[in-house]
């Protein structure tokens, strides 16, 4: 079944793990500017009838005033959408970094999981420790070069998360499945029954097996696995 | 006549970029859309429509005080 894609230049067989936005931090001033522009307008909506019998220099100041604060609410919320559209993605093969907002930015930037040689977080000062955000830093195999992405929100988890998926992308690429992998394939075709007579995979073969027991740190290759189906 | 003029295409364009601006962005996430969790919302709940809507209510308002403006001065400054 065809997915439907998450980010420009996604392949057809990658899946989108996990995603995070930027640490609300990052936009905290713009609501606060927001809110102000609100009560401003407010402010100007109630008093617009009487700024309009002023003499002409005050008229001046509020027509500027209105300009001003209109490109400033324009302003504040394509920062915020831009706040929105602007994600890192965990894909079973990579981490995209989707710089996009509404008008000005559109670039994107792929660490492949192959090249990552090690990730280290940082969470610095009270701030970044009691709201919960920090940095990671992702080190490349073969240069000395690391990428970070800062603002993380949550970075423990999103530090344990690309761990999984670049050892599971390890084991992948020697053709190796993990066996978690394995009994959950087992168990969704195990649930589905004979609904899906023409699929292709090892997995087939399994949906009149009884039981599969596997040790919960067991791995396989590929044709181990279908060995141990025929077997069954 | 330069107020007038003045603010009466300061409205038009703003009122503009605003619905360019969300044509833009809808076009965008329709395209490449997230299943989105108590996670990755603005502080656990608060979804993008909700800006966008408050964007749309702001420029409108703005707008209204800008006219309410304008007539008050044609009416009684000008």
């Amino acid at each position: 079944m065809p997915h439907r894609k998450n980010f420009k230049g996604q392949f057809d067989d990658e899946v989108v793990l996990a995603f995070f936005r930027k640490h609300w931090v990052t936009i905290f001033p713009r609501i606060i500017a927001i809110g102000f522009l609100t009560f401003l307008v407010g402010l100007g909506l109630w008093y617009a009838v009487l700024l309009g019998r002023q003499p002409g220099f005050l008229v001046a100041l509020v027509v500027t005033a209105h300009m001003v604060a209109t490109y400033l609410i324009h302003r504040q919320f394509l920062a915020l959408f831009h706040y929105f559209l602007q994600t890192v993605m965990i894909t079973n093969y990579r981490i995209v970094n989707v710089d996009r907002s509404v008008f000005f930015r559109d670039s994107k930037d792929s660490i492949d999981l192959a090249n990552v040689q090690d990730i280290r977080k940082q969470q610095n000062g009270i701030l970044e420790n009691v709201l919960n955000y920090g940095t990671l830093t992702i080190v490349l195999s073969g240069t000395h070069a690391s990428v970070n992405i800062s603002m993380v929100p949550r970075p423990g988890y999103q530090f344990k998360k690309i761990n999984k998926v670049k050892q599971t992308a390890w084991l992948r690429r020697r053709g190796v499945v993990p066996a978690e992998e394995v009994v959950r394939a087992a168990e969704a075709a195990r649930e589905q029954g004979g609904q899906h007579e023409q699929d292709e995979g090892p997995i087939r073969e399994i949906r009149s097996a009884p039981e599969i027991h596997l040790p919960p740190n067991a791995m396989k290759t590929e044709e181990e696995y279908v060995e141990l189906l025929e077997r069954m | 006549m330069v107020v007038f003029f003045g603010l009466l295409l300061l409205e038009i364009v703003s009122l503009g970029l605003c619905f360019v601006a969300i044509r833009q962005l809808y076009a965008y996430i329709n395209r490449y859309r997230f299943d989105e969790s108590v996670y990755t919302l603005l502080f656990g709940m608060i979804r993008l429509r909700y800006f966008v809507s408050f964007y749309v209510f702001l420029i409108a308002t703005s707008a209204l005080m800008g006219l309410l403006f304008l007539f008050s001065y044609l009416r009684f400054g000008a």
